[in-house]
């Protein structure tokens, strides 16, 4: 017999749709209590137990994957008297959720999050992007008249040093301490951007090499986001949205952006709907971090002209699916879309869903496999919490965590390559569909 | 096995039986002057019941036990079923459910209950009793004459291939049915009917002989989209039936009859009885969920018989519109677009349209068991769970001093596809109107902490029905 539905909802009906949405959303702008030296035990301890029982409570996976979380505790907590300042304790608690060996636990400075416009002057720009690219974190982009292009920076550069930091120290230290490569360079991107994107006004030295082996080192001061920037959501910070569209060549229409937030969606929509028939789309996800989850199904919904999943999210006591709603006036036409090392989250979910459906052709390099839903919390703080809630399944129940997303055409970015303005990755995507849309070979249908 | 004695009291009862049947028969089929098409009509449902093996065969079943299979579509395994019966009335259902073991459906000559391990204990509703009562009246043959007053033939159909004749049969209250007979066998092969707004047609094959008396070993009915398939593996006639097997625990009883007062005192405090007065209801509430820290605002509105819109807004989401306009259930968002609801989350999103909630839940329901008291600080609760055959529906916990619901353990649908245990707590009751509202809902999953507080609840605010109607544009 069927599960009985008919009256599950009574009462809590009108919440469900919440629920949703609470899930894949997070944030209230926290009102945190100062901290002093007379609150400070208080409020560390608290804060310790808070992060401890929150994720003891709310972890998707009852057996912790095997780690004794309750040993992990009484092994940290030891430690907890001795640690004195916020710097001190962020390093434990991100040491404690280290042990649990999953992406999308973290503990974020309350001093470098955004929830009001007057708080933006904590993330500022340099105009540059950077990705993994030959074993190094390299210049990928440079926004004209930023400060890196002020400064000569040039895509190909190779970042060696970042405030002193010397790149490929980390990058050996994380090789020898047995990190997933796919995880720990997904950590040094998000590392430099993190840098590279530092308060309005303070300055950044680097040191880079560009592709003949030519090494210089310029000091970036950090200039102001003029563009637009998503709403706090809860306990989830505001942080700038870009949303790009050019015309690689007729007919075929290149989309970024560089977060999943509600403020994209609108010119998501605009170029999905207007596409014509005829044409090809490329959805470049490289670098995109992930965001909204809930905007994958929806994005995928106007690519569509029927219903189909891409994935389900379990947590400890249920689960939730991504279904795609067909929409009016869907684009149809062949898509491919572009990943790389810094394609988490629900950028994976996304490729990973699409992939599956047989809707796109996938191209670029293997995604990190950091794809577990995930909310943010206030803690006493006024740290916030970064906490998985769910696993992430395909729909045919491969996991995405820890295995990333496997790419239909393999192709990497070189150093060289970016250096001479080429992209090889937008150029075997731009192949694929130019012979999609061909009239002897129709495009691709949706299966 | 007993077989029916030869001797002669048997054979006396038999014929005493017998002529009593034929007699009814004949009062009901000649009472009248009959009508060409109504001495058609009684030509072949006699050589039905001659084709069957006779009614003195047909008066000489006492009891019977079915061993069946049957099918709820090709998607769910088969239920195995045994049916025992007596020729007074008496029944007795045993499904062994995938999910919850062994469902017991019976009725005793004065009660018709039902019981499962899981599910608990309740009467069956009056649909329930007549269909198992029709599903397991061995005689039915020879009832025909007094349950249908109203019979004619009507011209042969064809029904795949098959010429067949047809006999249109009335009850007493107008509802009419269409029987086919095989015309070489006699023997009635499919019922057709409308029920409601759908459909109806049962078929019946594999004609086995069985202590004389003919039994279709296979039985399938359609109706609308949805097909059952009876499969009998064995019929046993007269086999001797203990009438304890008939009755309902008494254990059972009185932990029902406590739990039915637990909940009527609720219907009387909650003012159930004047939610016939409510047409319309506009419920604006705000909610947080305290793992995010992310607040919404909603607006509810519900119209009668069916009607629901909710519009709610969630930073970083946007507004999100989400109704029921008495056919289509949907939801509307930026993010997401517009989209149509289906199965369970339709359903769902239905049960929430209907201002009479409270009281069909009851109705609905029929399956309880008593999950004892519980002590908390201020308050005892008595928790009962409640149950339909087809699956539990929740753990319900009533303060026993208030007889108001203080929590409620069950499932909600949460999406197209998914559904997360839930327990939500009830506080804050006030009066509006007639009725009582709980004005704070706590919903707490292991991930997930929404505490919602209603701003106002206002009563019989006129909406027009096309305020209901899907909003594609957003």
């Amino acid at each position: 017999m069927q599960t009985n539905h008919r009256w599950r909802g009574w009462k809590v009906l009108l919440l469900a749709g919440w629920l949703l949405g609470g899930v894949v959303t997070g944030a209230e702008t926290p009102a945190p209590e100062t901290v002093t030296a007379e609150n400070w035990v208080r409020l560390r301890d608290e804060t310790f137990e808070t992060v401890w029982s929150t994720i003891n409570a709310a972890y998707y996976d009852a057996t912790f994957g095997g780690v004794d979380w309750v040993a992990i505790r009484d092994q940290y907590r030891v430690k907890l008297s001795a640690v004195t300042d916020q710097a001190g304790l962020r390093s434990l608690l991100t040491a404690m959720l280290a042990e649990l060996k999953r992406s999308h636990f973290a503990i974020m400075s309350r001093e470098a999050a955004v929830f009001t416009p007057a708080e933006r002057v904590r993330i500022g720009t340099t105009g540059v992007r950077v990705a993994y690219v030959e074993n190094v974190v390299a210049v990928t982009n440079v926004l004209p008249d930023s400060a890196a292009a002020r400064a000569g920076l040039r895509p190909g550069d190779a970042i060696v040093e970042l405030d002193g930091l010397k790149m490929s120290g980390l990058d050996r230290y994380l090789r020898e301490s047995g990190i997933d490569p796919a995880r720990g360079s997904l950590w040094l991107v998000q590392l430099a951007e993190g840098r590279l994107r530092g308060p309005v006004g303070s300055a950044i030295s680097l040191t880079v090499r560009d592709p003949g082996g030519e090494t210089k080192a310029v000091k970036l001061v950090c200039t102001a986001h003029e563009g637009v920037w998503s709403e706090p959501m809860g306990d989830f910070p505001s942080v700038p949205v870009e949303c790009d569209v050019s015309q690689i060549e007729p007919g075929i229409a290149w989309l970024r952006f560089n977060v999943f937030a509600r403020q994209a969606m609108k010119d998501i929509r605009k170029l999905l709907t207007g596409m014509p028939a005829d044409g090809g789309l490329i959805l470049d996800l490289r670098g995109n971090p992930g965001g909204v989850t809930v905007m994958a199904p929806g994005i995928s919904g106007w690519l569509s002209d029927h219903a189909f999943s891409l994935g389900t999210m379990h947590l400890r006591q249920g689960h939730l699916g991504f279904e795609v709603a067909p929409q009016e006036h869907a684009f149809l036409g062949p898509v491919a879309v572009l990943i790389d090392r810094g394609s988490a989250s629900t950028s994976e979910i996304m490729a990973a869903g699409l992939q599956e459906a047989g809707r796109v052709r996938v191209f670029g390099e293997n995604s990190p496999g950091a794809a577990l839903p995930s909310l943010f919390k206030a803690l006493p703080t006024g740290d916030l919490l970064q906490y998985a809630i769910a696993d992430m399944q395909t729909p045919t129940g491969k996991l995405i965590e820890g295995h990333g997303v496997t790419p239909d055409e393999a192709v990497s970015l070189s150093l060289v390559d970016l250096a001479a303005g080429r992209d090889p990755v937008i150029d075997a995507a731009t192949r694929w569909l130019e012979a999609q849309r061909q009239p002897s070979k129709p495009p691709t249908r949706l299966p | 096995m007993m077989l029916s004695s030869p001797g002669k009291t048997s054979l006396w009862s038999c014929w005493v039986a017998g002529l009593l049947g034929l007699m009814m028969m004949a009062v009901r089929l000649w009472a009248a002057e009959p009508l060409p098409e109504e001495e058609g009509a009684r030509l072949i449902l006699n050589h039905w019941i001659e084709a069957l093996g006779g009614p003195y065969e047909l008066m000489d079943l006492h009891t019977a036990d079915y061993v069946c299979q049957i099918k709820f579509g090709d998607d769910l395994a088969p239920i195995p079923t045994y049916i025992r019966a007596t020729e007074n009335g008496l029944y007795r259902y045993d499904y062994t459910l995938p999910n919850h073991g062994l469902l017991i459906q019976a009725y005793d000559g004065k009660s018709a209950w039902q019981r499962n391990d899981t599910l608990g204990f309740g009467p069956l509703s009056v649909g329930e009793h007549f269909e198992n009562l029709a599903g397991a009246d061995f005689r039915e043959p020879l009832r025909i004459g007094a349950r249908y007053p109203y019979r004619r033939r009507l011209p042969d159909e064809t029904v795949e291939g098959r010429q067949l004749q047809v006999v249109e049969m009335g009850l007493r209250d107008g509802w009419k049915s269409r029987w086919y007979f095989d015309p070489e066998t006699g023997l009635r092969v499919r019922i057709a009917a409308q029920v409601g707004a759908r459909p109806m047609v049962i078929e019946f094959s594999n004609f086995r002989r069985v202590h004389g008396v003919r039994e279709p070993y296979r039985i399938v009915r359609t109706m609308g989209a949805s097909t059952m398939e009876i499969v009998r593996k064995s019929i046993l006639y007269n086999e001797p039936s203990d009438p304890i097997l008939f009755s309902p625990p008494g254990s059972r009883i009185q932990e029902h009859n406590l739990m039915e007062e637990v909940l009527r005192d609720n219907d009387t405090i909650m003012g159930n009885d004047n939610l016939g007065e409510v047409n319309t209801m506009v419920v604006k509430a705000s909610s947080v969920n305290t793992s995010a820290g992310v607040k919404t605002t909603s607006t509810t509105y519900k119209k009668r018989p069916n009607l629901m819109v909710r519009q709610q807004e969630t930073p970083g989401f946007g507004v999100e519109w989400h109704g029921f306009d008495g056919k289509v259930g949907w939801v509307s968002n930026e993010l997401q677009g517009f989209r149509t609801m289906q199965g369970a989350e339709l359903q769902q999103t239905m049960s929430g349209a209907d201002l009479d909630e409270p009281l069909r839940l009851r109705r609905m329901s029929s399956m309880r068991r008593y999950l004892g008291e519980i002590q908390e600080p201020d308050r005892t609760l008595v928790g009962i769970a409640m149950a339909t055959g087809q699956g539990p529906v929740g753990n319900f916990y009533y303060d026993k001093k208030t007889a108001l619901l203080a929590r409620l353990e069950t499932f909600v649908q949460a999406g197209a596809t998914g559904q997360l245990k839930v327990v939500a707590d009830f506080s804050d009751y006030r009066q509006v109107g007639g009725i009582k509202v709980p004005f704070k809902i706590t919903l707490t999953n292991p991930a997930i902490r929404i505490v919602t507080e209603v701003e106002s609840v206002d009563l019989n605010t006129p909406l027009e029905d096309a305020f209901f109607e899907p909003r594609k544009e957003l």
